[in-house]
């Protein structure tokens, strides 16, 4: 096994973006330096090898700009540091959703677009749910995304964590409606309802090809996770910026601590969370 | 002058706690290592926390707990007295079970043992803190006002857990804090458990000069937004150690207060000190 870390979650932009508080800016530049500050990893002082960036997310809220536009950016970043960085493009599905599929099937090997990024809350719709309104309207947007991952054979991120949009249970009829496309449910849903994750870890339970990311979690959820789920489901993502890396890598890192701290995971455990799984769904070589 | 690095709430226990859920054991002993633990703080490597406040485990003061008050206390007025440099009392106050004799313990507690602080948990002990309805209001007052008028006799705050519906919502310090000026209070987990209400807690430190807020579970962008409210003097560090990691909840701190925007608020070293332990020493009148 080899002992690498990818963060599958953070976010990089050149300026302040009003829509979720971020600024003055969080260059590539500033997000490399950050993983690779040196972390205390079971003992071991660690960089993070390798990230999986996404845009600004109120860039991608805003119909005046195509996706090309919102994710300048990126792009650019991925360009430039091929080695570090790879690409999650966010699709806001209530914009020009045609338009969008073709650019990201466009930029797969260019841009190593390893994930595709769904946020219901940050663009206002249901996800698909087991009725019919508004359930066949959301299909009608959201069954092209998933298309699209299982085409370019790339896991789904969904962004979870605040009512109405974004309950981790609703995710249930999309993962039954593709049971062959992976989904990482973001946050667990922890990010403003801390509880939240343990309904993520039944949707995880229920659901094979769900696992679930660990940004924004609580302790006492993560040790409630592994428990239930096993370290195979649980994906270590900062989400920086605007969360800072060094206590989400912690967070999951501490696992390998005795009861009550931690629940002794090995190492080779803790290295699945915070590296392996996340580059075998998204095939990222470690 | 240094400022030490003080912890404004852990945990030990000799047994299992099956209502919290925290297992096997946390001894005085497991809570010293961890303070120990090496790590760099502010740029000091091997840093320790120096003191910590230390509360009986939760479990063993539910209603239907056997134990007295002061069985309940027990193994921690023995590790206090073992370990005075290290340990500071805690007692968690279950109010259904005050009395004069519980009184008078805490007042021996405080004056003989090295009790600093009083912690109340109305989600755990199931209760209103003192709302405006009368149902509620009157007769939370009759049960609590008696542990406030204690803190305010012996000079010590109260410690209010919050971040749970429907009782530990930390709005609802805001009347018992007017009601009781002179007493220290402090906002537990930054209103944050299974939900966050950071934002309802700022609202009370913004209007009541004598309440503090503590930082474990803190969402660390709730803690940059703590200080940018209230300023770095009525934020003070909390690990909520077990179960949550010392070296963890201080890294959460020291990253979202002293990196650069947006991840952090590029906050002093001087400032981040006082949230880790200067403002939590001032208040217990710790030299």
């Amino acid at each position: 096994m080899k002992y690498t870390i990818l963060d599958p979650h953070t976010h990089i932009i050149p300026h302040r973006e009003p829509v979720w508080g971020w600024g003055p800016h969080f260059y590539a530049e500033e997000l490399l330096e950050t993983l690779d500050r040196g972390y205390d990893v079971m003992g071991e002082n660690k960089r993070i090898e390798k990230a999986i960036v996404m845009t600004g997310i109120g860039l991608t809220a805003v119909g005046h700009r195509s996706i090309t536009e919102s994710h300048e950016y990126a792009l650019e970043s991925v360009k430039k540091y091929p080695d570090r960085l790879y690409l999650n493009p966010i699709i806001n599905p209530r914009l020009d959703l045609e338009d969008q599929l073709y650019t990201i099937r466009e930029w797969k090997d260019e841009y190593q677009v390893v994930m595709l990024k769904l946020h219901p809350s940050m663009h206002n719709y249901y996800l698909p749910t087991y009725r019919p309104y508004p359930g066949e309207a959301s299909k009608k947007m959201i069954y092209p995304t998933f298309e699209l991952c299982r085409e370019l054979d790339v896991p789904m991120m969904i962004h979870m964590g605040e009512a109405p949009y974004s309950f981790p249970a609703q995710i249930a009829p999309i993962a039954e409606a593709f049971p062959d496309v992976p989904i990482i449910c973001a946050h667990s849903g922890a990010n403003n309802v801390p509880s939240n994750a343990l309904d993520a870890i039944l949707l995880a339970k229920t659901h094979d090809n769900v696992y679930l990311g660990s940004s924004w979690v609580q302790m006492p959820e993560l040790i409630e996770m592994y428990y239930a789920l096993g370290p195979e489901k649980i994906i270590y993502e900062s989400d920086c910026s605007p969360a800072a890396l060094g206590q989400a890598l912690r967070l999951v890192t501490n696992l390998h601590l005795p009861l009550p701290l931690g629940v002794g995971a090995s190492k080779d455990e803790v290295y699945r969370m915070i590296g392996g799984n996340a580059a075998e769904l998204c095939k990222i070589p470690l | 002058m240094t400022i030490p690095i003080i912890d404004c709430l852990t945990h030990i226990g000799q047994t299992e706690d099956h209502v919290i859920g925290w297992g096997p054991k946390f001894l005085a002993e497991d809570l010293i290592a961890q303070m120990d633990a090496p790590r760099t703080v502010l740029g000091e490597a091997n840093r320790c926390v120096d003191k910590a406040v230390v509360f009986p485990a939760l479990g063993l003061t539910v209603p239907t707990s056997t134990l007295s008050f002061d069985e309940q206390h027990s193994y921690i007025v023995e590790s206090v007295r073992k370990y005075p440099d290290r340990l500071i009392g805690g007692i968690v106050m279950h109010a259904r079970l005050w009395s004069d004799q519980v009184h008078d313990s805490i007042r021996n507690m405080v004056k003989n043992s090295g009790f600093k602080m009083m912690y109340i948990h109305p989600s755990l002990h199931k209760y209103w803190l003192p709302i405006a309805t009368p149902s509620e209001g009157e007769g939370s007052k009759q049960m609590l006002y008696p542990l406030f008028e204690a803190a305010r006799e012996l000079s010590i705050p109260i410690y209010i857990h919050t971040g749970d519906q429907p009782y530990a919502l930390p709005s609802t310090v805001d009347f018992v804090a007017g009601e009781f000026p002179d007493v220290k209070i402090i906002i537990g987990h930054l209103g944050t458990q299974g939900e966050m209400f950071t934002i309802e807690a700022l609202l009370v430190l913004s209007h009541h000069d004598n309440v503090f807020i503590e930082s474990s579970f803190a969402m660390p962008h709730m803690l940059i937004e703590a200080v940018h409210t209230v300023g770095p003097d009525r934020v003070i560090f909390g690990s909520n150690c077990p179960p949550l990691e010392i070296t963890h909840q201080l890294l959460n701190v020291e990253e979202a207060l002293t990196l650069d925007p947006p991840v952090g608020m590029n906050l002093s070293y001087e400032d981040t000190r006082k949230v880790m332990g200067g403002n939590l020493a001032k208040l217990l009148d710790i030299e």
